[in-house]
């Protein structure tokens, strides 16, 4: 029993050194890998082909006031423009989407419906909040594995397939807690700009029918997370401010009927 | 563990001095063989090398002492192995299917059971090729452990 003993501890004494030595060694660093190599990896992949189904627009009129709608936000909220793609697509769906890759979907329809930039600012806000909350990455990582494999048994990788089916998983992953966390965000994010974060409230409300900013199929809840949103407090920051030009709203609203 | 009661000459036979008839030899060098080849088979599935080793042990539990110690050598030296490496599958397909990162820990340990498998095929390969020619190849823990568990 001794012997065993003995021999045991040297065993485990060598296994646990090897370990111990290799452990002193920063792997990721010595061999340029990142933390998240594999999701980001395939989500890239995945956006790629989802790409390929959307109907992006690059008309000025459209993408100038956006942009700079876009940045407005990021700057008065310290984050980083390149941390956030904004693509607009003709689509007649009502809808605005954050997707993988940091990619946040605008489509046409939607900004033609919006009364004023604010109430844009607040979709914008929401689906900007759920990224950095993390709530899209979580579930793209997770899941997006899954959405390569049934993407490879039904072969080809069809594109609408695949889109579909991403925004499918994401929509399942964030829950009535998380869009909560996102319209609180997202109002934090428009009074920071100077922008009216009762429009957060409004925006809910107005949109309720069409499903806007909200991933479930019920939309019942609009009414609840818009009274959350009304009872938050903020503090007084100066008069609110007009971002585009009356003519460029004008000629947005024009460019995306 | 005093168990060798009446038998006392028997039971204190030491496996080195065993002499082995030649289908003894064939059956002892077949358990290694057997896990090397799981290992191959299985290299991703850890549970088939740990289960093919152990129907082999269950095959010659009722051989003669020679081709016994030898399976159980065989089945001891697996179950560490089945451990670390179970523990290494799981941990790779946690981090292929993104439930966490890739890590310097996840890489240091896989270098490490690395080295231990590596460190067992040698071993494995060694003892099929002595046993098959007679000889008795005693690993180091595992073949004390065995002499504890193995009487004739
Ligand atoms: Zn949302």
């Amino acid at each position: 029993m001794k012997k065993i003993l003995k021999e045991f501890l040297i065993s485990a004494l060598l296994f646990f050194g090897t370990l111990y030595v290799t452990l002193q060694v920063d792997w990721m660093k010595a061999l340029h890998l990142y933390p998240t190599i594999v999701g980001d990896k395939l989500s890239e992949w995945v956006w790629k082909i989802s790409e390929m189904s959307l109907r992006k627009v690059n008309d000025h009129d459209v993408c100038a006031p956006i942009d700079s709608l876009v940045s407005e936000m990021c700057k008065a909220n310290g984050i980083s423009t390149a941390d956030i793609h904004v693509v607009i697509t003709r689509d007649d769906e009502v809808n605005a989407y954050a997707t993988v890759g940091n990619h946040l979907i605008i489509n046409t329809a939607l900004i033609e419906k919006m009364k004023n930039e604010s109430q844009l600012c607040a979709v914008i806000a929401h689906e900007m909040a759920h990224f950095r909350l993390g709530h899209i990455q979580s579930a793209v990582r997770q899941q997006t594995i899954i959405t390569v494999f049934l993407a490879l048994i039904t072969g080809n990788g069809n594109s609408n397939m695949l889109a579909n089916l991403t925004n499918k998983i994401i929509s399942n992953s964030i829950t009535r807690a998380k869009e909560d966390e996102a319209d609180e965000q997202g109002a934090r994010y428009l009074h920071a700009m100077h922008l009216d974060p009762m429009e957060m409230a409004n925006t809910l409300e107005t949109f309720e029918s069409y499903g806007v900013l909200s991933y479930f199929m019920d939309h019942s809840d609009s009414k609840k997370r818009a009274e959350h949103i009304r009872k938050m407090h903020f503090k007084k920051n100066g008069p609110y401010q007009q971002i585009l030009s009356e003519e460029a709203w004008v000629r947005l609203k024009k460019a995306c009927l | 563990m005093e168990s060798g009661e009446i038998y006392i000459n028997e039971s204190s036979v030491r496996i080195e001095d065993v002499v082995p008839h030649e289908d003894e030899k064939e059956r002892a060098s077949g358990c290694y063989i057997m896990s090397l080849v799981a290992v191959m088979i299985g290299l991703p599935m850890p549970i088939i090398n740990l289960l093919a080793t152990g129907i082999f042990y269950l095959m010659s539990r009722k051989g003669t002492f020679f081709v016994r110690w030898n399976s159980i050598q065989a089945l001891v030296s697996q179950v560490p192995l089945f451990i670390m490496n179970n523990i290494l599958f799981w941990w790779t397909i946690r981090i292929l299917f993104c439930y966490i990162d890739l890590s310097s820990a996840y890489i240091a340990y896989f270098i490490t059971v690395n080295l231990y498998n590596i460190y067992d095929f040698i071993e494995t390969v060694r003892s099929a090729v002595n046993t098959r020619k007679g000889k008795v190849h005693k690993w180091h823990l595992y073949g004390t452990i065995t002499d504890k568990i193995c009487k004739r």
